[in-house]
């Protein structure tokens, strides 16, 4: 087990640096002047000539991103060219937001998804199968953004049950914090619950026919706790895999339900970034998001050796 | 037990609605605002957003301010004194006025702060202040600007960030801070930025007019979608959203806790033909004023302000709104006309004519340019779409790099940015290159005409020559729509389309 965490954590470091490299070279290759983008309406060609030469982009690429892998490693993200905010404290602001979206979010796939899941398995080929594969489908084909209006409408315009957006931090109240993040992350876990349920379902029909659920029918053991005791613990083992490497799509993937629900998670930082060629926001993002992508798949490793027992040896 | 359990349901279901009905009461003299982008740097010397604009009304008082009608009000300046020949210019300034950090605004400050807008070398407003060769504090209230030229639209520029006053204590202190932090001279004071969430300000006690301040506190919160804009204001949780879409404005309308607030604006989106800048100019449009004006005649500006923005927007052909004092009501729209745009073409020794149309891929300029290669094929024009992302756009635009655009100009105050910008032969906006000596002349003439009268014959005759040539098709100006719940009185609309929030207070 120290074998494969010190192995992974060794590969963590290149890979982030390979991450940020393909970036960095990739947003140099758009079209479009990032000194244009921020002159201004007016484009006074001598604030031009001066912003290329204040942000470097006259240099060639290598220099550039060596300047910016230096300030870096000193722990400087550098500053938004846009509105002349540091940087790292933009993203010590929003990572949180988008990583408590992306948790909540699982939960409310996991709870959804895995009881769902366990039903149709359980009921294979009856109209409760039929029912969760129309849930199935329907959670992975309505687009975040149409839900999201949608569920404003009903819960926060015609009922006044709900915020209709906005966030409040956990240290301002915990309980309006969680209100402001209920239709979102049901938003955003809507999809991953279908995935879920999918995978659930299908494990679990695999592991209703293997030969200890078999043994332990012929010895009266209860079907219930065949179910839950015997059954669901195997299923689960790809669950758990799955679950992790879900949640990093869910940091990348929270882009749209951030901008319907005004949460002011990092997903909305990189589009703008993009778009007004704030290069060093884009970087930003793109490195912590591809960070926490490989550490949850490194806590799906490790997760999976803990369940199964056959991969310790 | 069934009872019970339904009962626990009820009682935890009431909890969330009250706790969730707090959040969205929360604070009763807090005017939370919704708005559609996120602000650049908040110092007035280095803005170019509107949102910017739109959140430093509450921050940074300015010399001198418009009226709905656009005229020149006093705001820090209290009166001003042109000189006989147009070259300088004394500003009164308002006594007892202080900054956030409470230092004083005087003639200093305003040397200070001209000369360094002038000087910054990021600064944006180099250009609107460009007539300005010297400032001097005459006493503590009286500083006099020398121009290099006689120039009147120099009001109208101190009317928006060029006219802004920051502290200067503030901005040689805390220079790289100032933008991240301002302070000014406003009616609220900088309180947090949150990037792309939310701007918090409080109300300035020490402000010069501050009995007219309703609010303690402003909340500026960043909603992208217009529609989610909208129903936040719906259910509660924002008082104002501004820009609302066209679209929504009938849902605005039927509901009995809102109250639409709408105003004519100073932009036009305009049809900007490649007349002379390299290769994209040699094209059938491009060389041929005849060609222009069959394609203005192709197309019915009122079909596509019904269809794209449903007719709540302003169909017109002029780059200066109706709305200003300049506009020239004798040269109306033409009405389209199929016959003598085919007429026109043939004329010019065609049948087909090809144009390749380039624009921003955002959804009016879409929905607009479908709409005009669909109307322009009746005549006889193969319009090709060229839908580009805004940054790649923008640049192409800027080096000349189209056949034909559909540009979104947001407009000024005085007629003279617009039309220097986009008509004179050295224009910052002139990226199309067209050049007329005739016009750049009675421009020149225009910008050092005291006379209101005589100035809008100048434009009258500026506006024939450009309406002739038609480098340029003006199609429509956008208006301001603003969403408030009814509990916020005291709404003025500007053509700016700024929110000022003097005078705005909460009604019963």
């Amino acid at each position: 087990m120290k074998t494969l965490l010190l192995r992974r954590l060794a590969v963590l470091l290149p890979t982030l640096l390979l991450v940020s490299m393909m970036v960095f070279g990739l947003q140099k290759l758009l079209p479009g002047d990032p000194a244009l983008a921020l002159a201004g309406e007016e484009r006074n060609p001598e604030v031009i000539e001066y912003l290329r030469h204040k942000y470097r982009f006259n240099e060639p690429i290598p220099v550039q991103y060596g300047i910016w892998l230096k300030a870096l490693v000193h722990g400087d993200f550098g500053t938004s060219v846009r509105t002349r905010l540091p940087i790292g404290t933009m993203l010590a602001e929003k990572l949180p937001v988008t990583i408590e979206l992306a948790i909540l979010s699982m939960l409310v796939a996991l709870f959804v998804g895995v009881p769902i899941g366990i039903v149709a398995a359980l009921g294979r080929g009856t109209p409760l199968d039929y029912g969760a594969s129309l849930f199935g489908l329907a959670g992975l084909s309505i687009p975040h953004f149409w839900l999201g209006i949608m569920m404003i409408l009903l819960f926060s315009v015609n009922l006044g049950w709900l915020p209709a957006g906005g966030f409040v931090p956990p240290s301002e109240s915990i309980g309006r914090n969680l209100i402001s993040m209920l239709m979102p992350a049901l938003v955003l876990g809507t999809g991953t619950a279908a995935i879920m349920m999918r995978h659930v379902r299908g494990a679990m029909i695999e592991a209703m026919k293997q030969d200890y659920v078999r043994t332990a029918r012929a010895k009266g053991v209860r079907e219930r706790t065949i179910v839950l005791r015997h059954a669901l613990p195997n299923a689960l083992i790809p669950v758990v895999t799955l679950g992790t490497l879900q949640f990093g799509e869910l940091l990348a993937g929270a882009v749209l339900t951030e901008q319907v629900f005004s949460i002011p998670g990092f997903g909305k930082m990189v589009v703008d970034g993009v778009f007004s060629r704030d290069y060093a926001v884009v970087q930003a993002v793109v490195l912590c998001t591809a960070a926490v992508f490989l550490l949850m798949s490194l806590i799906a490793d490790v997760a999976y050796v803990l369940l199964n027992p056959r991969l310790r040896s | 037990m069934k009872g019970i359990r339904m009962k626990r349901i009820g009682t935890a279901l009431a909890a969330i609605v009250m706790i969730g009905s707090g959040l969205v009461s929360a604070g009763a003299a807090t005017l939370r605002v919704g708005i559609q982008d996120d602000p650049d740097a908040l110092d007035p010397a280095l803005s170019g957003t509107y949102t910017g604009r739109f959140v430093f009304a509450a921050l940074c008082d300015k010399l001198v301010d418009i009226s709905p009608d656009l005229k020149i009000v006093p705001q820090l300046a209290e009166s001003w004194d042109w000189a006989a020949d147009g070259k300088s210019i004394t500003f009164t300034l308002r006594k007892n006025v202080t900054f956030h950090d409470g230092t004083a605004f005087d003639a200093a400050a305003v040397k200070f702060n001209i000369e360094r807008m002038k000087t910054m070398p990021d600064s944006k407003r180099k250009a609107e202040l460009a007539p300005i060769v010297s400032v001097e504090a005459l006493a503590a209230d009286k500083v006099k600007f020398t121009l290099s030229e006689p120039f009147v639209p120099l009001l109208a520029n101190l009317s928006d960030r060029a006219g802004m006053m920051v502290s200067p204590k503030a901005a040689t202190e805390k220079a790289g801070e100032l933008a991240a932090a301002p302070v000014c001279a406003g009616p609220y004071q900088f309180v947090e930025r949150k990037s792309r969430d939310l701007i918090r300000v409080k109300k300035y006690p020490g402000y010069w007019n501050a009995g007219a301040v309703g609010y303690d506190e402003v909340v500026y919160y960043y909603v992208p979608d217009s529609t989610v804009r909208l129903s936040r204001v719906r259910a509660g949780d924002l008082e104002l959203a501004e820009r609302v879409a066209p679209t929504d404005l009938k849902t605005v309308r039927d509901d009995p806790n809102l109250t639409l607030h709408s105003g004519q604006g100073l932009a036009v989106s305009h049809l900007m033909f490649n007349v002379g800048a390299g290769a994209k100019a040699d094209t059938p449009l491009g060389k041929n004023a005849t060609l222009r004006q069959a394609f203005e005649l192709a197309i019915d500006r009122n079909v596509i302000n019904r269809v794209a923005f449903n007719g709540e927007f302003l169909a017109d052909n002029q780059m200066i709104p109706p709305s200003s004092p300049f506009y020239d009501s004798a040269h109306k729209a033409p009405a389209r006309d199929v016959a003598k745009a085919k007429a026109l073409i043939a004329a010019a020794g065609m049948t087909r004519v090809p144009v390749e149309l380039q624009y921003e891929n955002a959804a009016g300029d879409s929905r607009v340019a479908q709409i005009m290669q669909s109307m322009a094929a009746e005549a006889g024009f193969d319009v090709k779409l060229l839908p580009m992302e805004t940054t790649t756009a923008i640049e192409r635009y800027l080096n000349g790099n189209f056949e034909a655009y559909i540009g979104n100009w947001s407009g000024r105050a005085d007629p003279d940015p617009t039309l220097v910008a986009f008509f004179s032969c050295a224009g910052s906006q002139n990226v199309n290159k067209y050049c007329n000596k005739d016009l750049d002349a009675i421009l020149t003439q225009a910008r050092g005409e005291a006379d209101e009268a005589k100035r809008k014959a100048l434009y009258a005759k500026a506006t024939d020559i450009y309406l002739s040539a038609l480098s340029s098709i003006p199609l429509y100006h956008p208006n301001w729509f603003f969403a408030a719940r009814k509990s916020v009185g005291g709404i003025v609309m500007v053509p700016d389309g700024l929110l000022r929030l003097v005078g705005v207070k909460p009604v019963n």
